[in-house]
């Protein structure tokens, strides 16, 4: 049985369609990520698993009850859900303490002291239980957060995009404290972000959204290794998208012909595809470009080049002797070909 | 520096010098208590309190509700509930006094009348509490509006998933992070509703019985003559006290800041559907909104179309030619003039002093909106009664004589609103690009001008609104033009007062309906004016 399932959900704001007939499942123990760029309709699904925001139609289960369809509706305290924002929303007239104990209390439960401190301990902040939120840095409060969602033990913990707000040293900390956290309580989990590091490094799948659909859903190492559409390439995998033409086996693009490479087929028509910037060669052959700009990034050198509007990037070791404005002979060492798009 | 010190001494010679006059006139300290503690001066107290607390209780009743409705739900035509309910500040208390005995007092009142005799009467603590309450309603609804929008929605969202019903939610997390700033609006009330002195002494000295309070009870003894004047000025220091004990209560409450909402809009608000009450809703707040506000204004009105005081049979202007009498013509010119040049003034030293961006002399020109009115009017008249000389290189002898002219008056009127001026030029001081000014320079422009081409415009709107402002509050005083007013002179206030309490009502209408004429225009006028620099 699927601890979350939405079946054909859709959702608008006025004339914006932001999800469109979306249907997903996540199972019992499992960390799903929703990955996408701003916009694309990820926080509204969360938002609509958790009952604060309702769907136009289309049916929302928590582990095999309809939550909200259009005829009924589970208010979000009665969901047994946990849930961390992006914006920490600890209450700043409560202490850290009481805002953990708040969730216990509305359950009038026992052992309320004992359960907090536990709670509290996970996220290695039993020593500042008394604090007041202002006295806590940005890293603190979203441990806080995270033991008030969990002190309840619910069934799914929703994560808001709940790092973005922190810097990188804090993000990889806290990420590391969400997995280990997962491990020992076993808590399906779903995480909304835009940080593809985040998603692949956590998740045991990964939902990428784009414009209200999902454009794949898959383990992590197969979305990275094996995109199923150009923005998936893009987005996920960094990847030059160039779209194109094929004729007889070379891809023309702006007036240059590239190779296919490891002869892979292609009809005769508009062809879409992806070449990951470390796919690029240069000078091994191929039709020459001009050399736009050169980033060097410490143990790469990235290399841009212009074709037509478009942009190459390729990746090349950091001591290269490329000069700026310099043409230079480009080839595709692996690409992924989507046909026309 | 220089500028910033002969500021800070012109406020020392006009503000503090009088305080420290006024604290040498009421004697030795101690013969203040027993004074203090006199069953006339305790009464005076006891008004004073149980008519504050009360107005900030009914501010509270009144003003927490609105704010929720127009912020939190889809009420109708909230925006237009929150222009009606903010607009009292803008319209001196005694006018709404003056509505609601029209409309409440026991005899001839229209309520009265129409709901029977003996059941309400606007005369005594309660009529005065709650006057006082509507008059300073946008208090209370402006800074809690203020809270509700920076309360982040994650914040209640939070709650839910927690637990909470939307009910629990209200309770345990909306309302505690509202309250320092409702606490903090009721605060404000209260000091307004102590220095207040024209709607207790209509309401409260024909009462039956009398009752005082302290600013009621200062105006008495200095009209007793010397004798009195010391005994008013023992009680202008506990009204002073007063006023401070509670300010600093509010600015400790604001510095414990156990709850600091974060700056700036809150993120993700939801605003509830109100669903099947949304027409019952929108018709309550309407309603209530019409009560407190429309009725009294337009009771005014009617008075004075009335054909006979208290009947209510066919209208007529013949209450109006009060308007062209001299004596009215020269208390509308006067108070015209004075209150033109006295915004004006407030405007220009207000950016004087924010313009030498110094704290303490900001605290120091902030510093006397905080003295009641009376009390600072009793200060300057007991200062400047008298002549002062002062002799320059010893040969030149300056006479001071500010006792008995409208200087005084000129004088009172600035250095209360000088806050006004200061704290709307520092703001937009603080929010103005100085970029703009530094361009100017490098194209050219010198000090001066690089200031009046690049700074000023950025100010110029901050600074017209505190004028009229200032214009406003002071076309219509009454709290300190009643002690310091040339004997045989009138503004407009003391001319309303004086036929209110003692002549013919109905000329007081009349001339009240012209004045609120001028402020609905002058509000009407800046609406559009403000709304079209931001269309801009």
């Amino acid at each position: 049985m699927a601890a979350v399932e939405l079946q054909e959900i859709e959702k608008s704001f006025g004339p914006t369609a932001v999800v469109k007939r979306l249907s997903l499942e996540v199972k019992e123990h499992e960390l799903l990520a929703l990955l996408g760029p701003s916009g694309c309709g990820k926080t509204t699904t969360l938002r609509m698993i958790a009952g604060l925001e309702r769907p136009d139609r289309g049916v929302v289960r928590l582990g095999g009850r309809v939550v909200d369809d259009q005829a009924s509706f589970t208010q979000p305290e009665q969901r047994g859900l946990g849930m961390v924002f992006q914006s920490y929303a600890v209450w700043p007239h409560k202490s850290v303490f009481e805002n953990v104990a708040y969730p216990l209390q509305l359950r009038r439960e026992g052992g309320l002291e004992a359960k907090v401190m536990e709670a509290l301990g996970w996220v290695r902040l039993a020593a500042l239980a008394q604090r007041r939120p202002h006295e806590l840095s940005g890293g603190q409060l979203q441990r806080v957060a995270l033991a008030r969602a969990l002190v309840g033990r619910p069934k799914v913990l929703l994560l808001d995009e709940p790092l973005s707000n922190l810097d990188v040293a804090l993000r990889e900390e806290l990420r590391g404290e969400i997995a280990s956290l997962r491990a020992k309580l076993g808590t399906t989990m779903v995480l909304v972000t835009h940080d593809q590091g985040e998603a692949l490094a956590l998740a045991d799948r990964v939902a990428v959204m784009n414009k209200g659909v999902i454009e794949q859903l898959a383990a992590p190492a197969e979305i990275y290794g094996e995109p199923a559409t150009p923005f998936v390439a893009g987005f996920v995998g960094g990847a030059n998208v160039l779209e194109g033409v094929a004729r007889d086996g070379r891809f023309f693009i702006e007036g240059h012909a590239f190779e296919l490479p490891g002869g892979a087929k292609a009809e005769n028509g508009p062809l879409t595809i992806a070449v990951r910037s470390e796919d690029v060669a240069i000078g091994a052959g191929g039709p020459e470009l001009a050399l736009q700009a050169k980033l060097f990034l410490g143990s790469t050198t990235e290399y841009r080049f212009a074709l037509g509007p478009q942009v190459l990037r390729a990746t090349g070791p950091a001591k290269d002797a490329l000069q700026p404005s310099q043409p230079a002979a480009v080839s595709f060492r692996a690409a992924r070909l989507f046909g026309a798009r | 520096m220089k500028r910033a010190l002969v500021l800070a001494t012109a406020l020392v010679a006009t503000v503090f010098v009088p305080l420290l006059a006024l604290l040498r006139h009421s004697g030795a300290p101690s013969t203040w208590v027993s004074l203090w503690l006199s069953p006339q001066a305790l009464s005076a107290l006891v008004g004073t309190l149980v008519s504050s607390v009360g107005a900030s209780a009914v501010a509270l009743l009144f003003g927490l509700p609105f704010a929720w409705l127009i912020v939190r739900t889809d009420l109708a035509g909230a925006r237009w509930l929150k222009t009606l309910v903010t607009l009292p500040s803008a319209i001196p208390p005694y006018l709404w006094t003056m509505g609601w005995i029209a409309l409440a007092n026991p005899r001839s009142g229209w309520l009265t009348l129409a709901i029977g005799q003996g059941t309400v009467d606007v005369y005594g603590l309660g009529g005065i509490a709650f006057v006082l309450g509507t008059s300073a309603l946008p208090l209370v609804v402006l800074s809690t509006i203020a809270a509700f929008e920076r309360i982040d929605g994650s914040l209640e969202e939070a709650a839910r998933l927690s637990g909470a019903s939307a009910l629990q939610t209200f309770t345990s997390i909306t309302l505690p992070l509202i309250t320092p700033a409702a606490l903090s609006g009721a605060a404000l009330v209260f000091v307004f509703a102590s220095a207040s002195f024209g709607v207790p002494y209509l309401l409260g000295v024909s009462a039956n019985p009398p009752t005082p309070t302290l600013t009621t009870r200062i105006y008495g003894e200095v009209l007793m003559g010397e004798a009195g004047l010391s005994r008013a000025a023992v009680l202008s220091v506990e009204l002073l006290l007063i006023a401070i004990v509670v300010l600093a209560l509010n600015g400790a409450l604001a510095k414990a800041g156990r709850v600091r909402l974060p700056r700036g809009k809150g993120l993700g608000q939801r605003v509830l559907s109100l669903g099947r009450w949304r027409a019952p809703a929108s018709a309550a707040a309407w309603a209530t909104a019409a009560a407190l506000i429309v009725l009294p204004l337009g009771a005014i009105f009617l008075t004075g179309l009335q054909p006979t005081w208290g009947q209510w049979g066919s209208l007529t202007f013949k209450h109006w030619g009060v308007v062209m009498q001299p004596r009215t013509l020269q208390a509308i010119g006067v108070s015209l003039a004075l209150a033109l040049v006295a915004a004006v003034l407030v405007g220009l030293l207000g950016l004087a002093v924010a313009l030498t961006r110094r704290r303490w002399l900001e605290t120091l020109a902030d510093a006397p909106s905080a003295i009641p009115g009376t009390v600072l009017a009793l200060a300057l008249l007991v200062t400047f009664s008298r002549d002062l000389r002062f002799i320059a290189f010893d040969r030149i002898a300056f006479v001071l004589a500010l006792g008995n002219t409208f200087w005084l008056l000129l004088l009172s009127y600035v250095v209360k609103h000088l806050a006004l001026g200061v704290r709307s030029s520092s703001d937009a001081l603080a929010q103005a690009d100085p970029t703009l000014g530094e361009a100017a320079r490098l194209s050219g422009a010198g000090r001066l001008r690089a200031f009046v081409d690049g700074i000023f415009p950025q100010l110029r709107g901050a600074l017209m609104g505190a004028v009229l402002l200032t214009f406003l509050t002071c076309v219509s005083e009454l709290t300190m033009s009643v002690l310091l007013i040339p004997t045989g002179s009138d503004v407009l206030g003391t001319l309303l007062f004086e036929l209110q309490s003692y002549a013919d009502p109905a000329a007081a209408a009349v001339i009240a309906s012209a004045l609120l004429l001028v402020v609905l225009a002058a509000l009407v006028l800046q609406g559009v004016v403000s709304r079209r620099a931001e269309a801009r």
